[in-house]
């Protein structure tokens, strides 16, 4: 238990946005959404995190867009799941008493702006030109890895794509809601073997928001509290030449400071949220974070298991792959978890879902980041 | 692990004043892969560095690569191979692979110049 509070949450879902529209327009909409949520106004926030793609100084740029003056800021960047470490960085923030009321926020125009913007990460210039920083051939490299040593299927991997349209195909708001099938994300055009463009989050525009306190504040909103219990994060490399072990993330150490903190083991988690910006991910985590032994993964997720009616419900909004993917996902492991803590995901609903875990990698299985959730 | 071989003289000496990147493509463009080892832990430090990672050591000097290694983890992207590769001097290099590769695969080092952009260390299989 770590005395933060989710109190308001907010997803902006679309496509591509029309031609014109700034990161910031999405995130100022997904963050007066999320304060509402909390009936919270923007004169009550007073610490904000954030960080972007094409954004160089985030929380000065939001922080003007809707006239927010916090005294404390945070533009962590680590990659897609940074907006799962910030829950670890508020609650100490929160417990020294530096902000009471933070705002934490992610847009992207990824699809209508393709082009339109220069990335400013960071490449290895000792990885081969042109191909070490393109972040499917990371991924990639740690497929294959783990399909020589474990075994692990192609089909195995097209079910985690196969099961995120289940998922979304009960969520209204998801942008790929059309079933496919194994054959249908093996025989999809390849991108990076052994990934074809079913294996691989599309890019998407979108943003989301989460508005978070102190358990004591919370108590006077109007909405139950989600209660953070544990979060860990961990890095280990940022480039994937210099990965220690393809097939081994710091998921380990993020997952098991989150796990220790909330008293919790894996069983007892009820629904999971796991970045799956690429079908490898999901087996990689469940591996590391210990709801199936190293190896197992393939085996373990399967379409059923992980799929509406399944016993390990997993990436329940449709996840990356279906749900919508501006860039950097980690924030709507956040949301998605908080509406089935909420009993609120609709047709998507997890019954009794109690507790949850959210995960992300940043950069190319960088940085790990982990969440645990109750109500 | 193999231990590489040491710089001739010359080409250490011209080392000297360069960047860990210039002197690294100094040694490309004369078809030397080369590496770093750290002193005194004998940490095998690739990429080159002016500081060895974790122990902080700040001598670290450059090897000459015996160019030989195994295929660690391979894609296909945009039609070209490209591997990540064990080096037998215990470093990992990634780069293009020319040929049938597979994982496990032995490869050798071999230097391209593309029309833009720097020399670069790419592979060739050499048993499969």
């Amino acid at each position: 238990m770590t005395g933060l509070a989710i109190v308001g949450t907010a997803d902006v879902v679309v496509n591509e946005a029309p031609a014109g529209t700034t990161p910031f327009d999405l995130m100022a909409q997904a963050s007066i959404a999320a304060l509402d949520d909390a009936g919270l106004k923007p004169r009550d926030v007073d610490g904000v995190m954030a960080a972007g793609l094409e954004t160089m100084m985030p929380t000065l740029s939001l922080s003007e867009y809707l006239g927010l003056h916090p005294r404390y800021s945070d533009g962590t960047q680590i990659g897609g799941g940074a907006f799962i470490a910030f829950l670890n960085h508020a609650r100490a923030v929160l417990a020294a008493g530096l902000a009471h009321t933070i705002l934490i926020a992610y847009g992207s125009t990824q699809r209508s702006a393709r082009g339109g913007f220069a990335s400013a990460a960071e490449r290895n210039r000792y990885d081969a030109p042109g191909f070490g920083h393109v972040p499917a051939v990371a991924y990639a490299l740690c497929a294959s890895r783990h399909m020589h040593l474990y075994g692990t299927t192609s089909e195995q991997l097209a079910g985690i794509a196969v099961a995120a349209r289940r998922w979304a195909a009960l969520n209204p708001r998801a942008l790929r809601r059309d079933p496919i099938t194994v054959g249908d994300v093996l025989a999809a055009r390849r991108v990076a073997e052994p990934f074809g463009v079913l294996d691989c989050c599309p890019a998407t525009d979108g943003a989301g928001a989460i508005v978070v306190t102190t358990a004591e504040r919370a108590a006077d909103l109007a909405r139950r509290p989600v209660r953070l219990l544990g979060a860990g994060e961990a890095v280990s490399h940022r480039t994937i030449s210099q990965m220690p072990d393809l097939t081994t993330t710091l998921a380990t150490a993020s997952g098991g400071r989150a796990f220790a903190e909330a008293g919790l083991k894996p069983a007892d988690i009820d629904v999971v949220q796991l970045y799956d910006a690429f079908t490898i991910n999901p087996i990689l985590f469940a591996e590391d974070l210990g709801f199936c032994a190293t190896g197992e993964g393939g085996a373990f997720l399967s379409p059923d298991r992980i799929g509406p009616g399944g016993d390990f419900p997993l990436n329940t909004s449709g996840g990356g792959l279906a749900y919508c993917h501006p860039g950097m996902f980690g924030i709507f492991t956040i949301t998605e978890a908080v509406r089935q803590l909420r009993g609120a995901a609709g047709d998507a609903q997890v019954a009794g879902a109690r507790t949850a875990l959210v995960h992300g990698p940043g950069g190319f299985m960088s940085s790990q980041s982990t969440a645990i959730l109750g109500i | 692990m193999e231990d590489g071989l040491p710089l001739d003289a010359a080409l250490a000496t011209a080392l000297r004043p360069l960047s860990p990147r210039a002197a690294f493509l100094h040694c490309c463009a004369q078809g030397v892969l080369a590496y770093q080892v750290a002193q005194p832990s004998g940490q095998v430090v690739f990429y080159p560095r002016l500081v060895a990672p974790g122990t902080g050591e700040t001598t670290l000097e450059w090897r000459r690569s015996r160019g030989r290694g195994t295929v660690h983890a391979l894609t296909r992207h945009a039609g070209a191979g490209i591997a990540l590769v064990d080096m037998a001097e215990g470093f990992r290099l990634l780069g293009p692979v020319e040929g049938a590769a597979r994982i496990g695969a032995e490869v050798e080092v071999v230097f391209r110049q593309p029309a833009e952009g720097d020399i670069h260390p790419a592979f060739q299989v050499i048993a499969a």
